[in-house]
């Protein structure tokens, strides 16, 4: 079988559509009553993936349709890790491990990818995922500039492939039920979204020098990645790397690329951006095109939980969080839905939203357009509070107006051989 | 000796790599001070690349002789690239331009991709030339960066640099095969539809036999065909939607989420007839998921009702109605479809009945609520069927059908039981809140599905309109009932959150029985917003019972360490824990906590514990944390206290940090 028309799970479905003569197995015959037949199972590799990442790992080997088979990590530690909870989970010695991922990516039996590296890779890791043809779910942030954002969403479209953002509580109740009260107009027109980001900055340090270790415990180039070149220090690889300029995009897109995406849709921005920044000693704003604010700050909520979101608009206001609690004004809006506590950092329902489109090869709901937009909003309020200054943006042309310097900080140079 | 030489040498290479003799000019944006950093032999590497990524934000023309001169540097090139990249000014891309003649290996290959960065068109030529590198990673890179510059001089390079002329393996086909499709997608987007076209031809050429050409690739052309042809035309939308080949079928369901045209959309709906079962199945997803917007909504709607009266493909019922439900209240009053629907709710297919329920507790429309009363009251139903109804009448929050879900709740078959304990969780008034809580009493230890009382009262709880008022009455219902329900009571009461809550609880946590207090206790303990923060300490410090003022500590400390709370609050919580605090366990928590705090204040109160054998250890490494960020603004007393960790004689692990530290924070001053 050639590798072009390889009969992967998910080009059954439509094969079996175009002969019009479906090939029925029981589910019994190969499968079980609570795992799919191996003909309809997703087949998922890793790439990078540590603490967070596991976290996802474990939602999707619970799904009956997913088969997880390999993991690719720079890390000796953590692909073991994974291997561990992978095999553990079926009951066998099956997971394949890497430490290359594009050995992951070459294997013609894999239909997804689950990407949960650190955020410098996190472009280049999806972007060469789709021109292996993979699907991709991939951690957030997804991006480390706005030049990223936009080839993220470009490359992702161009390759047909499915790609969802772990933004998981664009699938969680409460944030949604909220977002629908805004969208819906229960809300009244729609004045000020907020969302709860981090304080923003970054620095430009080096820990101190520390021997790089072997290749096979740790690349620590391959780790380094499209990221600038630093001398090798033990806590980077073992998680501590946020907060430093080269590996994070700083803490209002930490954040901001949950709570912002969610703002961003509630105030039925989803293909756009706001078109001014600007900052004081609390957090950042910005303005949409239809005079809605967007509020970005780190105190003053409630305390309904981490990457709080509050909507407010002419007849009443929504705040919730990651306690999954919510509180409305007017009361009256309580009694619209039931919610029950589900944590914001749950990726389940998002994972379950991910694999259906896979099947479908539908529009997952943080695709790389939606994405691409909260990630722009994101790095432009970054940059207005790096520069202290109020800026202009056009959201269509994707530039700053009237700010040389805000432009030239909408990209950051790839180390090589690195390229997009 | 040798240890004490390892620990000198670790030291001069930790200041030679961080410790920043031009730091004060790194937090400079002035060009001239940072090219003086760069030129300088006297300044770190660190400070050099520092400049280099400053110089792209901040650069000027002045910049790129200095810049140029770095990226033959191994360490050191990229940062060069970095600050050349950015400045917007033609010499910094005839400075990259000319490099090309003077590097090799991985420097070119930056080079290279940084002109297809800022998209130089100037160096189409030399890209063209550099297509023909004997290094194959610097002709991947060059065709790479051809195919983002993307005009029309790109594109005849990339036919210039085909098959004929260079060795192409495996990965510089595909390479080139991209950097084709990359150069189509900018001529297209330029208005040049010709040249377009000629990119992707050329990519034809390169995988002339399709079997071998990747997935991706056929999928990338398909798109590209599609979105160029738009509907009509040999390789438009409906000839993809209705070919034999998956992939191009697959292609093009994927591609026309992106035309959300009215032809489009006119093709989705009107290829239905023809298509086979299962492509069926997957137009009728897709009019659902293109939501209300997308153009064509009636005679999508239409489409799925249509569906769902199809009895021969239970898959294809329930991708119908599900895609009513997510299109949501698109049910036209009085549709003769509700009669089909309200039928499928007997399926025996549980996917289908589930999204039957699914799709009609969605629409508004009156005659549903009419309609499902008569079959609620019928006394003959089959027991699932019976349970199905009972779930949509708790969906739909039909009103005024207690007393009868009440009696149902009674019953002897469990799967009914449940299904009303469900209803009324959605269904039942405050005042009547009782009933669900005894029901709880009676049946949780009987039935496996205690689950479901829990969240039938939770359901009931968190859509009740007034928050303090459902406080007040779950905690009057405590009295009398058996103990099992009353820590029931108080979970709910804790979930429900709020002052009022939090008073009952505070409350409960002293008077309750010990039970009650337990529970109360726990809950506080776990409790998810800062107002907790006094009541939890008011009982650490006040509670008869050692046990439960540990607790409650812990849930204060774990408030003061995860929640948002001003520095002072923090600080003065950090003393009150430590003052509180009898065992060496907490203090420990606490000192930690300190570590949210910069400040020389929170540096001090750990300062005053470095005396304490048990708690000197945690102490020491709550200062050095600390220190090195008070130490930008306040170096000496940084270094002061970190001199105290080392006298103290904590672990030599921490110590070493603390003596690296003062290293370099008075290397710096």
């Amino acid at each position: 079988m050639s590798n072009s028309r390889k009969l992967t799970r998910r080009r059954m479905l439509t094969t079996s559509a175009a002969l019009a003569a479906p090939l029925i197995v029981p589910r019994a015959v190969f499968g079980s009553e609570d795992r799919a037949a191996p003909s309809e199972r997703i087949i998922v590799g890793g790439i990078g993936v540590g603490n967070r990442g596991r976290r996802d790992l474990g939602a999707m080997i619970q799904e009956p349709d997913v088969q997880f088979v390999a993991d690719a990590d720079c890390q000796l530690a953590r692909r073991e890790m994974v291997k561990q909870m992978v095999d553990q989970h079926y009951g066998n010695t099956d997971c394949v491990l890497y430490q290359d991922m594009y050995d992951v990516l070459a294997r013609d039996d894999i239909d997804a990818v689950l990407i949960a590296t650190g955020d410098r890779w996190h472009t280049m890791a999806s972007l060469t995922a789709a021109k292996a043809g993979k699907d991709i779910y991939c951690e957030k942030p997804c991006s480390m500039t706005i030049a990223e954002s936009r080839a993220l969403a470009t490359g992702i479209k161009r390759y047909g492939v499915v790609y969802q953002a772990g933004t998981q509580r664009r699938s969680i109740e409460n944030f949604q039920f909220a977002m629908d009260l805004a969208r819906c107009g229960r809300l009244g027109t729609l004045r000020t979204v907020h969302a709860n980001t981090r304080p923003p900055s970054t620095n430009h340090d080096w820990l101190p020098a520390e021997p790089e270790p072997s290749k096979d415990v740790c690349d620590w180039d391959r780790w380094l990645g499209p990221s600038p070149w630093r001398p090798y220090n033990e806590m980077y690889v073992k998680g501590r790397w946020r907060g430093y300029f080269d590996f994070h995009g700083g803490g209002i897109l930490e954040w901001g690329s949950h709570t912002v995406d969610l703002c961003q849709h509630a105030a039925d921005a989803d293909d756009t951006t706001p078109v001014e920044f600007f900052h004081d000693d609390n957090g950042g704003e910005a303005i949409y095109a239809n005079g809605v604010k967007l509020v970005m700050r780190w105190s003053g909520w409630l305390g309904l939980g981490t990457c709080s979101v509050r909507f407010e608009g002419d007849d009443g206001w929504v705040e919730t969080g990651d306690s999954g609690h919510l509180r409305v004004s007017p009361d009256s809006l309580r009694g619209e839905k039931k919610i029950l506590p589900m944590r914001g950092t749950d990726p389940t329902t998002h994972i379950r939203n991910f694999l259906d489109c896979v099947k479908s090869r539908g529009t997952t709901r943080a695709n790389a357009d939606v994405v691409a937009q909260s990630h722009i909003a994101s790095h432009a309020a970054y940059i207005s509070w790096q520069l202290g200054e109020r800026l202009t943006f056009d959201p269509v042309k994707e530039e700053f107006i009237g700010n040389e310097t805000a432009n030239r900080m909408r990209s950051r140079a790839l180390r090589d051989p690195w390229r997009y | 000796m040798k240890i004490k030489l390892q620990a000198i040498l670790a030291l001069v290479l930790a200041i030679a790599c961080t410790a920043p003799t031009w730091a004060q000019s790194t937090d400079s944006n002035d060009p001239a001070v940072l090219v003086a950093i760069i030129k300088s032999p006297d300044a770190s590497i660190h400070d050099k690349s520092v400049a280099c990524k400053k110089l792209a934000f901040y650069g000027n023309a002045d910049a790129i002789p200095a810049l140029v001169a770095l990226l033959p540097d191994e360490k050191l090139s990229h940062y060069a690239r970095y600050g050349l990249e950015g400045i917007p000014n033609p010499a910094a891309a005839a400075a990259l331009r000319e490099s090309t003649k003077t590097l090799t290996g991985r420097q070119l290959v930056g080079v290279v991709g940084s002109l297809g960065s800022i998209r130089d068109e100037q160096a189409v030529g030399l890209l063209s030339e550099l297509l023909k590198n004997e290094d194959p990673q610097v002709a991947i890179a060059a065709a790479s960066s051809l195919g983002k510059i993307g005009n029309e001089a790109a594109l005849e390079a990339l036919k210039a640099g085909d098959l004929d002329d260079i060795e192409v393996d495996a990965i510089g086909r595909r390479a080139l095969a991209d950097a084709c499709i990359e150069c189509s997608e900018r001529l297209a987007s330029s208005g040049n539809s010709d040249k377009a076209d000629e990119a992707l031809k050329l990519v034809i050429r390169i995988y002339p036999n399709r079997e071998t050409a990747p997935d991706a690739i056929k999928a990338a052309i398909i798109r590209a065909l599609i979105l160029r042809n738009s509907i009509s035309g040999p390789m438009g939308l409906e000839n993809a939607l209705l070919d034999t080949d998956p992939l191009v079928v697959e292609t093009g369901l994927h591609t026309a989420r992106e035309i959300k045209t009215e032809a489009a959309a006119e093709v989705m709906v009107s290829i239905y007839d023809e298509c086979s079962p299962e492509m069926k199945i997957q137009l009728v997803r897709f009019y659902g998921e293109m939501g209300e917007d997308y153009p064509l909504l009636d005679k999508r709607v239409e489409l799925l009702l249509s569906a769902v009266a199809t009895d021969d493909s239970p898959e294809l019922q329930v991708a119908a109605v599900k895609s009513l439900a997510s299109l949501g209240d698109v049910v036209p009053e009085n549709s003769p479809a509700i009669g089909s629907l309200l039928k499928l709710i007997a399926s025996e297919d549980e996917a289908l009945q589930a999204a039957v329920i699914d799709t009609l507790a969605r629409q508004t429309s009156k005659s549903i609520d009419t309609k499902l009363i008569e079959k609620f009251e019928s006394t003959d139903l089959p027991v699932a069927e019976q349970c199905a109804t009972i779930e949509l009448i708790g969906r739909r929050r039909v009103a005024g059908v207690t007393p009868r879900l009440a009696a149902l709740a009674a019953s002897s078959d469990p799967a009914i039981r449940l299904a009303a304990v469900r209803a009324l969780g959605e269904t039942i008034a405050l005042a009547d809140i009782d009933q669900l809580l005894d029901l709880y009493g009676k049946f949780q230890s009987v039935d496996r599905s205690a689950g479901v009382y829990k969240e039938a009262v939770q359901a009931a709880c968190i859509r009740m309109p007034d928050l303090d008022a459902t406080v007040t009455k779950l905690a009057g219902s405590i009295a009398g009932k058996p103990s099992e329900v009353q820590v029931f009571i108080l979970d709910r009461i804790g979930e429900l959150g709020g002052n009022a809550a939090l008073k009952q609880l505070a409350e409960l946590a002293v008077k309750g029985d010990a039970q009650l207090q337990d529970a109360a206790t726990r809950i506080l303990g776990g409790w998810m917003t800062a107002d907790g923060a006094p009541v939890l300490l008011e009982l650490a410090r006040t509670h008869p019972e050692k046990n439960l003022r540990i607790r409650t500590l812990r849930g204060f400390i774990r408030i003061v360490r995860q929640l948002r709370l001003a520095d002072k609050e923090r600080l003065d919580y950090c003393k009150a824990a430590l003052d509180v605090a009898q065992r060496p366990q907490e203090k420990q928590l606490a000192i930690e906590t300190l570590t949210r705090i910069v400040s020389i204040d929170s540096m001090n109160v750990a300062l005053g514990y470095l005396g304490d054998p048990e708690l000197k250890q945690q102490a020491a490494e709550t200062i050095v944390q600390l220190a090195e960020p008070i130490s930008e603004n306040a170096p000496e007393q940084a270094v002061e206290a970190l001199k105290k960790v080392v006298a103290a004689g904590a672990d030599s692990e921490i110590t070493k940090q603390a003596r690296l530290l003062i290293a370099r924070i008075e290397q710096r001053s």
